[in-house]
Parts: structure tokens; C-alpha cells; sequence
């Protein structure tokens, strides 16, 4: 059995488990990604303390493949997310169950979640957030982009010149063909490597670029979250956007 | 100690609902068997009916075994106020606490895109439907106050929106989490009180 205490985390799921109780998706700092039983969670003063997009510490003990979550304490209070970044924040939780395993300690997720949560509360542009969310991840999972060189020659990326983006290789030279790749734009590419995607309103080539990528890995299920932006993208001034 | 098959059953199917464990399951076998089998048979044939007939609402989804619940069906209640709510369960809570005289429309459930719920699973097409063939003036998004009883809040007030029907969403005196099945009367009133205009974001 193993305990652990004031671990930092912050809640991805949970579902109604028996009466009362909920088994909860949690984003460690630590430990990665875990499941935890919360017995009683779903009535009385422990209502609520389980929603998604807050800071928490928590403790839990440990036999097999779920934990018991034992202490939840909420070291500071954050607004809920509304509209639009709270659809965002459903789909950072979607993207990481979906990509990252149980019990695979990683921090420099968590870092990157935690930042991306605070953007989305601070009313950061959303777009280039959940872009460069998107990449942090993959590259913690060893999926990282190459953008800035060519694939081939090792050549520097240039603006004003169009690529063909080969999935786990990287741009090469638009040929003309648009076999075995995606068309994208060398300032896209060069934007997106400085950590600044849409400066030049490339932030729909972006996204494409990214979706394209992440659906290899997602498999043929889509992102549901996807949906509930939906909505958002077809109101006034919002065909902009490209979250 | 073994019970006999039937009797084991019996406890069995006592432990399966909700908030009843072993012990209290035995008892309540015991009580049927013992001291109520009058009541015990009027249990089995309330349940078999209900199962057998209840079904949902053609308009709200709330459960009847009629083609309209009883609110749709009642000419006194105001059609133009529509409360939108994620459970039967809620549609009781509400009607226990006498505070609203709208009709209701039961999601049976909320939008969950990580348990794979988006607006399609939910239905929400048929609400859709409402609101642009009824003559809706108020929605009151009654929705739990958990991350996703407010994304479904907002997803419905923005088709709200696009419908031109003023939206509302009730004020919770309670943190954020809580469902409102959980909620007692008076806290419900306040809330249905203070709702407020969604729309300014
Ligand atoms: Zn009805």
C-alpha cells in the first residue's frame, strides 16, 4: 500500500460510482495521470470539491489499479471557467485522458496544463493557447514537432514558402503533390516554433496542422469537446477565431 | 447462514437499489415476508406496471405513462416559460418546492464530452425544436451547478440566443458542484428568484 500527501493536481473526470461515491480522473504533479475512488463525494460537504479546473492538493492511498482519495484541500480559490474557456478547458481534459496513460509521472504536463488552465481563466486569446498546448504536449509525449528545419536538408523553414508537413518527419518543400502530407506555409510553421501561433493570422492553418497531426494519435474517435465550441464559431466576429 | 433460493433472491434484488446495503436488505425482505405481505404484493405490481408503462413525455422527456405528462397536459401552466432541467428527479424537487408554474424540459442527463455526450447525444435537437415551434418567451436554465451543468447551460443559451428567447440561468446559494436533486426547498427558491439574465459575457 502506498500513501501519499499534498500532491498537487487538478481533476480531469469523475464519474457517479455507487450510491454517493465518484471515481475520479486526476492530473498529478507527481504521479501523472491516476484514478482515485472519492467515497461520498457526490452529497454533502464534499459536493463540489471534485469539480474539474481547480487547483487542488489531495492525498490518497494505494493497493491496485484505483486509489482512495483520503484529503482534498483547495490551497487557493480560482473563478469557474464560463463560456467559451470553460469549453476549452473541456477539451484540454479530453485531449490528456485521451492521449496520456495512467501512472505515467509527468511534470512537465502538469506544468503545461496548469499553465494552460490559468491562461483560459486570465481570458488569454484561446486559439494560440490551446496551439501551444497542443504541442507541449506531444512533445511530452515524444511526439514533439519539427517545424523550424526541413525534414530532408535540415534547411531553416522560410516565410513565403509553402511545405508539405510528412506526419513524425517534418516539412519538406511543396513539390506541387499533396500525397503523404498536409500544405502548410513556412510563417505557420516558424510561428508556431516560437511559441506565438496566429501572429499573422495564420491561426486557422494552425490549427489544421495540429488537428491533422493529433488525429493519428487519437485514432477515428473524434474529440467530442470539439462540439461544444461549435456553437461559439458561428457567432459574430468568430470565424476568426479557430479555437 | 444460507437463505433459501427465493429468499436469497429477494434479498439480492432489496440490494440493488440505491442507499440499501445487506443488512437493511434483509430486513425489508423479512418485513414483506413476515408482517406486509399485502403491502409486499402491492410493491410488485406498482413496480411491474410502472416499468411496463412509464415512459417519456412526447414534449418535456419527463416520465409518464401518458403521451403528455401531467405539466404538459395542464392548460394552467404558463407555456411561455420553459425551465430546462437535467433530470426527473429535478422536475420533482422543483414542483415540491411549489415555486415555478412553467413547463419543464427534462435533458436526461448534461453534455459530457468526456463520457462521449455531446449537443447530438443529448438531444438537444428536440429542445431546438421547442423553442423555434413553441411560443417560448423565458428559458430558465435550471441545469446542475457542476462543470458540465454549466457547459450545457451555455450551450443551450447560446441556441437560446440564436432563437431570439430571453435566457436566464437560477442562482445557486450553494458552491460550485452541487446537483440540484441534493438542493433543499428553500435554498431552490432563492435560486429561482435570483436567476439572472445570461447573455453578457
Ligand atoms: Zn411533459
Amino acid at each position: 500500500m502506498t500513501r501519499v500527501s499534498d500532491q498537487p493536481a487538478y481533476v480531469l473526470h469523475r464519474r457517479a460510482y455507487r450510491d454517493s461515491s465518484q471515481i475520479v480522473e486526476v492530473l498529478t504533479r507527481d504521479a501523472g495521470r491516476i484514478g482515485l475512488i472519492a467515497r461520498g463525494a457526490r452529497k454533502g460537504r464534499r459536493a463540489g470539491r471534485l469539480e474539474p479546473f481547480r487547483p487542488l492538493t489531495i492525498g490518497w492511498s494505494r493497493r491496485g489499479e484505483l486509489g482512495t482519495l483520503t484529503d482534498i484541500e483547495t490551497p487557493v480559490t480560482v473563478p469557474p471557467l464560463s463560456g467559451r474557456a470553460l469549453a476549452c478547458g473541456f477539451y484540454l481534459n479530453e485531449l490528456v485522458t485521451r492521449l496520456v496513460d495512467r501512472d505515467e509521472p509527468l511534470p512537465e504536463l502538469f506544468a503545461a496544463y496548469a499553465e494552460g488552465l490559468h491562461g483560459l481563466l486570465a481570458g488569454q486569446a484561446q486559439a494560440p493557447l490551446l496551439r501551444r498546448f497542443e504541442l507541449r504536449l506531444l512533445e511530452v509525449l515524444g511526439y514533439g514537432l519539427l517545424l523550424d528545419r526541413d525534414a530532408r536538408h535540415g534547411e531553416p523553414v522560410q516565410a513565403g514558402r509553402d511545405y508539405l508537413y510528412r506526419f513524425e518527419e517534418g516539412p519538406v518543400p511543396w513539390d506541387g503533390s499533396e500525397t503523404g502530407g498536409l500544405r502548410v506555409r513556412g510563417e505557420t510553421l516558424l510561428e508556431l516554433a516560437a511559441g506565438r501561433p496566429g501572429s499573422t493570422g495564420t491561426l486557422r492553418e494552425a490549427r489544421r496542422l495540429l488537428e491533422w497531426v493529433l488525429a493519428q494519435y487519437l485514432g477515428p474517435r473524434p474529440l467530442k469537446s470539439r462540439e461544444l465550441l461549435e456553437p461559439y464559431r458561428r457567432g459574430p466576429g468568430s470565424a476568426i477565431s479557430s479555437t | 447462514m444460507s437463505l433459501s433460493p427465493l429468499l436469497e433472491s429477494l434479498v439480492e434484488a432489496f440490494q440493488g437499489l440505491p442507499g440499501v446495503g445487506r443488512k437493511t436488505a434483509q430486513r425489508l425482505a423479512m418485513h414483506v415476508l413476515e408482517r406486509d405481505r399485502e403491502g409486499g404484493r402491492r410493491l410488485a405490481g406498482a413496480l411491474e406496471a410502472a416499468i411496463e408503462n412509464v415512459g417519456h413525455c412526447r414534449r418535456c422527456r419527463n416520465l409518464t405513462e401518458d403521451e403528455l405528462c401531467p405539466i404538459c397536459a395542464n392548460p394552467r401552466r404558463d407555456r411561455e416559460v420553459l425551465c430546462v432541467v437535467e433530470t426527473p428527479a429535478d422536475v420533482m424537487a422543483i414542483e415540491q418546492a411549489g415555486i415555478f408554474s412553467g413547463v419543464y424540459h427534462v435533458l436526461m442527463g448534461h453534455l459530457s464530452p468526456l463520457d462521449g455526450i455531446g449537443p447530438e447525444e443529448l438531444g438537444l435537437g428536440l429542445l431546438a425544436e421547442r423553442l423555434a415551434g413553441e411560443s417560448v418567451r423565458e428559458v430558465i436554465l435550471a441545469t446542475n451547478s457542476t462543470v458540465e451543468g454549466e457547459a450545457t447551460a451555455q450551450y443551450i443559451s447560446e441556441m437560446a440566443g440564436d432563437a431570439g428567447v430571453e435566457v436566464t440561468r437560477i442562482a445557486y446559494g450553494i458552491p460550485m458542484g452541487g446537483e440540484l436533486e441534493y438542493v433543499d426547498g428553500n435554498t431552490l427558491t432563492h435560486a429561482f428568484n435570483g436567476r439572472r439574465a445570461v447573455g453578457d459575457r
